[in-house]
């Protein structure tokens, strides 16, 4: 029978480990989750309450801005910084000792770097007083800057400091496979530095992009541990919201911190889809056409 | 129409290009021809201003582009490989060039069709690049080239990634092509078969020095220098000093006996073959460490000795053995 030929099931049974880890932990977690929000805590019935309760609660839209505001904006500026850093040092990355300079932020654990981003640019970090010391501010505490300020610019900082390598590390093989036949036929066709880029790298960058920023998107919307080191007593991120909802001695609060998990995830598949459906005719294309 | 006079470029103190100046009349196409790393592509690069010339000059046209970007300069420079825009159909790349001149989008268009049915292309405008074969590719890249009306075009040897069939059909296509256009055209290649087909000129080129220019038959017959005679004419040099062109050769069999007339080199066939109904041998010199393909009627075996004789009249000096730049 076709079923038993060893052929066909043989990708099945390689595929089984990674299936059940996937199936079990996540698929089990995400539908407990899911469960979990649309029932009542104490009785167990299937309800849209917390939902409603959910939407209605202040504190879940400004978690919501907060988050998108820096899940957006240390993306951005995380895929601007890498993009040009990789355009800039391309060659100086084929070297493994620069290589390695630029990957080191990835080595820390994002906990570890939320502390280095307080102990150099807080208040009374490591900065201002360099700043004291040379006589540029007059007290420690006139330090311009502040990480915990209503615009979380250290869990920015942070972020920006970790993902930019990320991005360097996803755009530097698209770089290395640019020939300069391509620019040289740009230019020698009537195009300048701009359509350079434009024709030649945008194309196969910009998928590339779209995925990376999808990946530091994702992470950063829902990633804990910044945010709770660096972030402000109101309004929270809403991963931290959401922990504390969890934790809290009053158990009824526990479903809406599901419920600002699921709607978390929602965003974050919302927005994968319709990237990868508006990269996929390009991508395609590249890929072929390379 | 071109005209480089002095060009030298250097390279972390290593001179790629050297003196180098040469001239081509309108319309004409000048096959550059030479070992690879000879500074051919950079001498290409360096007219399309894609290499900063810090010493000599380059008049197009009676103007000096020397210092003008590659986007202002009537050059367009193509590869072996097409370098087709993967994400545009074949029409919007043909048309990529005149956007850039911000032709008018009607127009634009129908210079792009009518550029792709000269290529015989038209069928084909709204597939993406992916979709064709190499030719097919190169014939679009062609048309890109053509339809914004360069002055001169540079081939960096366009068609050494295509088969042979395909190849030689390419050839005598675009020749006649850049013909039909009255277009001037510089084109380099590592085949000397290719070289004499395409070109009205050739310019041999090795170390970053022009050695030779003439016309294609008239270079080949008649070397002036080591360069030349090694990698473009046919024959044997000896001792890096004397040349005897192919023409003059003669295969004969072990037994024959020449007379004071003729000098004689021994040597053993290392194959052999017909061709356009021809019988051609491949000869090893070994006391010379050379081989050459001689034509001839003689029936000989492999791996027999055979004696190749030439008139001692037909023996060439060369006067060039160093090398020296010759100002063309």
């Amino acid at each position: 029978m076709k079923w038993f030929n060893p052929e066909t099931i043989k990708p099945w049974l390689l595929l089984l480990p990674s299936v059940i880890v996937i199936g079990f932990l996540v698929g089990y977690g995400v539908w407990e989750a899911i469960a979990e929000s649309f029932r009542e805590w104490e009785t167990g019935k299937w309800t849209v309450q917390y939902y409603e309760e959910l939407l209605m609660k202040e504190a879940f839209w400004d978690s919501l801005f907060l988050s998108m505001y820096i899940a957006i904006s240390s993306t951005l500026a995380s895929l601007l910084i890498g993009l040009f850093l990789t355009r800039v040092l391309q060659r100086y990355f084929m070297n493994y000792r620069w290589k390695s300079l630029v990957w080191l932020p990835m080595l820390f654990p994002h906990f570890v770097a939320a502390y280095l981003i307080i102990l150099f640019l807080s208040e009374s970090g490591i900065l201002s007083s360099l700043f004291y010391h040379f006589g540029w501010v007059n007290e420690i505490a006139d330090f311009p800057f502040s990480i915990q300020s209503q615009h979380s610019a250290g869990i920015i900082f942070t972020y920006i400091w970790k993902e930019v390598p990320f991005v360097i590390l996803m755009l530097l093989p698209i770089y290395q496979q640019f020939s300069p036949e391509e620019e040289a036929t740009v230019r020698t066709l009537g195009g300048n530095s701009w359509d350079v880029f434009k024709t030649t790298e945008w194309p196969s960058l910009f998928p590339v992009l779209i995925e990376t920023g999808i990946i530091l998107f994702a992470f950063t919307l829902a990633a804990f541990e910044v945010p709770s080191v660096l972030g402000i007593t109101y309004p929270k991120m809403l991963p931290v919201l959401s922990y504390q909802w969890f934790f809290e001695n009053d158990w009824s609060n526990r479903p809406l911190a599901m419920a600002v998990m699921i709607i978390t995830t929602l965003i974050i598949l919302f927005i994968a889809f319709l990237s990868f459906w508006v990269t996929q005719r390009r991508r395609m294309h590249i890929a072929r056409g390379r | 129409m071109l005209e480089c006079k002095n060009l030298s470029i250097s390279y972390n103190g290593k001179k790629i290009l050297h003196r180098v100046s040469f001239r081509v009349t309108k319309g004409d196409i000048m096959c550059i021809i030479g070992p690879s790393g000879g500074g051919k592509t950079t001498l290409l690069r360096t007219i399309a201003g894609l290499v900063p010339v810090k010493e000599g000059q380059i008049v197009l046209g009676g103007k000096s582009v020397t210092r003008h970007k590659p986007e202002h300069r009537p050059v367009v420079l193509m590869f072996q490989r097409s370098v087709l825009f993967p994400h545009m159909t074949v029409l919007e790349n043909v048309n990529y060039g005149l956007k850039l001149q911000k032709i008018p989008r009607e127009r634009s268009q129908q210079m792009s069709m009518d550029i792709l049915k000269r290529v015989g292309m038209e069928d084909y405008f709204h597939v993406f690049p992916y979709e064709l074969s190499g030719g097919q590719q190169q014939r679009v890249a062609f048309a890109r080239a053509l339809v914004i009306k360069p002055k001169l075009l540079l081939f960096d040897e366009p068609f050494s990634s295509l088969d042979p069939v395909l190849r030689m059909s390419l050839r005598t296509w675009v020749r006649n092509m850049l013909k039909d256009e009255g277009m001037t055209a510089l084109f380099v290649t590592h085949d000397k078969e290719e070289a004499m087909i395409v070109g009205d000129q050739i310019a041999v080129m090795a170390n970053g020095m022009i050695h030779q220019t003439g016309s294609p038959l008239e270079v080949y017959k008649y070397p002036d220098n080591l360069v030349t005679a090694k990698h473009y004419s046919e024959g044997i040099i000896l001792e890096d000093h004397y040349f005897i062109s192919s023409r003059f050769l003669r295969l004969r069999n072990q037994s024959w006996q020449g007379n004071e007339n003729e000098f004689t080199i021994r040597g053993t066939v290392l194959g052999k073959w017909m061709r356009s109904a021809q019988l051609f041998y491949q000869v090893e010199i070994p006391h010379l460490s050379q081989y050459i393909i001689m034509p001839s009627e003689e029936e000989v075996e492999i791996e027999e000795t055979v004696q190749l004789t030439v008139e001692k009249k037909y023996i060439s000096e060369l006067n060039n053995i160093n090398g020296e730049v010759r100002e063309c």
